[in-house]
């Protein structure tokens, strides 16, 4: 493999022991998957952080490169961890509490700025910059309506690129392969859930580059929903959407489609009915913020909570219920605390730096969750073992407050 | 003088992690789960006995992200295998191997080496060496 200057000296251990090791790693996989030079990064994103999934191997692994001089070379941020406080009243562990905290303070050592899946709200990049980003709704995100360029960084792959600034070039990184191979034309009528048909899609494209024609978006919230749900059924790390990636048109041009799919409202429905059949009994938890809100998603969440509490009045009845909305550290302003404040007392919780997903909710006495997230139900229900009922995220909202659980 | 017969079989080997290592074989012929599969704690594969200080012969590594933390915690407890022979690598097996100081290597010539592997190791003890320079994989 080709290495500049700079990558020699790092890799003979000039920049130190850690930079050493994780440059070794990163160009010997490069090596094996073909790849000829290193490609710098702007911006790495490691996932596989919540102490539920990586025990005590990973806890291990990251506090010995942090212990060995391993700092971010590049700005690093780092998927949401397990969810550290109770659900009605149900903790888990000290022991498992503990362990994540210590890798969370290995993290903070590293130098990693926030801990998010929606890394490009945090810091949006620019169209063309190269990321090694580990998450694959962000990874979706990046490339396909930013223009970015980043492969799916898996395991530690991501933190050894934090601390090195580079990553291997192949994949995505390379404009070859960012060409689309499969078509989907997609006529739904409004009001279709758009998180059901990126599962869909994702079963169908596998690990090729889908291109998306016919799709309207409303709003960022139904692209983010669906490029999360998308990336749950399948591993490409990147969909070219007309009207939506940047330079969609010039990565079709000339493309002759083999594998094409027409895709309408009936196709979404069979896997609605899936989503909606189970039954709900005991305590339930609320969830919205899979992906984790924006700024502007979580005012208006907490401000229609408000508006139904308000008008509901005494009548609203919450027990056995809890609501978790999930987002980053960095959004509270005197607003959003006014509007916490009025929901505390219906078991609200604006959760910051958590993540539902990847919190065991069966060990926290959970026993079904209602979510307007795909994503987020299709792993619960295979992490957590717990039935998951997803509806639009404003009858999630009145659901809960309301008691109306029958969709 | 008789001198007993021993045989001796060579197979070409592309190394990916380089180095040299010997140790009794343990052949799993199929991808294992350094997750699911592995007591990380002793050093044991389920259904395959100990793997510390073993050459290991396997299609490939799957499932978790979380395998190359289990291969670097393991080689920290001195249970790991000393070497890894494979049909496929992926990036999760190459990261735990280079994080680890472990030779890896692909094995092209899988169905020769899976025959001999069946056929002549199969209920005794075999000794791999695996000469990463040379590109080689010693069976005796």
């Amino acid at each position: 493999m080709y290495l500049t200057n700079v990558e020699e000296r790092m890799l003979n251990g000039e920049y130190g022991y850690a930079r050493a090791l994780a440059l070794k790693v990163i160009v010997r996989v490069g090596e094996a998957l073909g790849a000829e030079e290193l490609v710098e990064v702007s911006h790495a994103h490691i996932s596989g952080i919540s102490y539920l999934n990586i025990g005590d191997a990973g806890l291990e692994f990251i506090e010995d490169i942090v212990n060995a001089g391993g700092t971010a070379y590049v700005f690093t941020s780092a998927n949401p961890y397990m969810v550290l406080s109770d659900f009605l009243g149900n903790k888990h562990d000290d022991k498992v509490i503990n362990k994540q905290l210590r890798i969370v303070d290995a993290l903070n050592r590293l130098g990693v700025k926030f801990y998010t899946c929606v890394p490009y709200n945090v810091r949006p990049p620019r169209y063309g910059e190269h990321l090694a980003w580990a998450e694959s709704n962000a990874v979706l995100y990046a490339n396909s309506v930013l223009g970015a360029l980043s492969n799916k960084e898996g395991g530690p792959l991501a933190l050894l690129a934090a601390i090195t600034g580079r990553t291997y070039k192949s994949g995505v990184h390379l404009r070859d392969n960012r060409v689309p191979e499969v078509l989907f034309n997609v006529k739904v009528s409004d009001g279709v859930d758009l998180g059901f048909l990126g599962l869909i899609i994702g079963e169908l494209t596998g690990s090729k580059v889908p291109y998306i024609s016919n799709l309207r978006f409303k709003c960022t919230y139904e692209l983010k929903q669906f490029l999360a749900s998308l990336g749950t059924t399948s591993n490409t790390p990147m969909a070219v959407i007309q009207g939506v990636t940047p330079d969609y048109k010039e990565l079709i041009r000339g493309v002759e489609f083999k594998d094409v799919y027409d895709l309408g409202s009936e196709s979404i429905k069979s896997y609605v009915k899936e989503f909606r059949e189970n039954v709900l009994t005991g305590n339930g938890l609320y969830l919205i913020g899979c992906p984790h809100l924006s700024f502007n998603e979580l005012v208006e969440v907490l401000r229609y909570a408000v508006g139904v509490v308000e008008k509901g009045g005494s009548s609203i009845d919450v027990r056995g219920r809890e609501l978790w909305v999930t987002t980053y550290e960095g959004f509270i302003n005197d607003e959003v605390v006014k509007l916490i404040n009025k929901l505390l007392r219906y078991n609200v919780k604006v959760v910051t730096n958590g993540c539902a997903v990847v919190s065991r909710l069966d060990s926290i006495k959970v026993d079904y969750v209602v979510t307007d997230s795909v994503k987020a139900s299709s792993y619960i229900s295979r992490l957590s073992r717990i039935p998951t009922l997803v509806l639009p995220r404003v009858d999630v909202l009145n659901t809960y407050f309301l008691n109306k659980i029958n969709y | 003088m008789c001198v007993g017969f021993k045989p001796r079989f060579e197979v070409r080997v592309r190394p990916v992690v380089s180095g040299d290592a010997e140790g009794e074989v343990i052949f799993v012929n199929k991808y294992i789960s350094f997750l699911g599969d592995l007591d990380s704690e002793r050093g044991i594969l389920h259904g395959h006995g100990c793997i510390s200080g073993k050459l290991m012969v396997f299609l490939g590594m799957k499932g978790s992200t979380v395998g190359p933390y289990v291969i670097y915690s393991l080689s920290k407890k001195s249970l790991a295998p000393s070497g890894m022979i494979v049909k496929e690598v992926d990036p999760l097996l190459i990261t735990g191997c280079v994080l680890s100081n472990i030779p890896l290597a692909i094995a092209d010539e899988w169905s020769k080496l899976s025959n001999v592997l069946q056929n002549y190791c199969s209920g005794r003890r075999c000794i791999g060496k695996l000469l990463c320079r040379e590109g080689l994989l010693i069976i005796e």
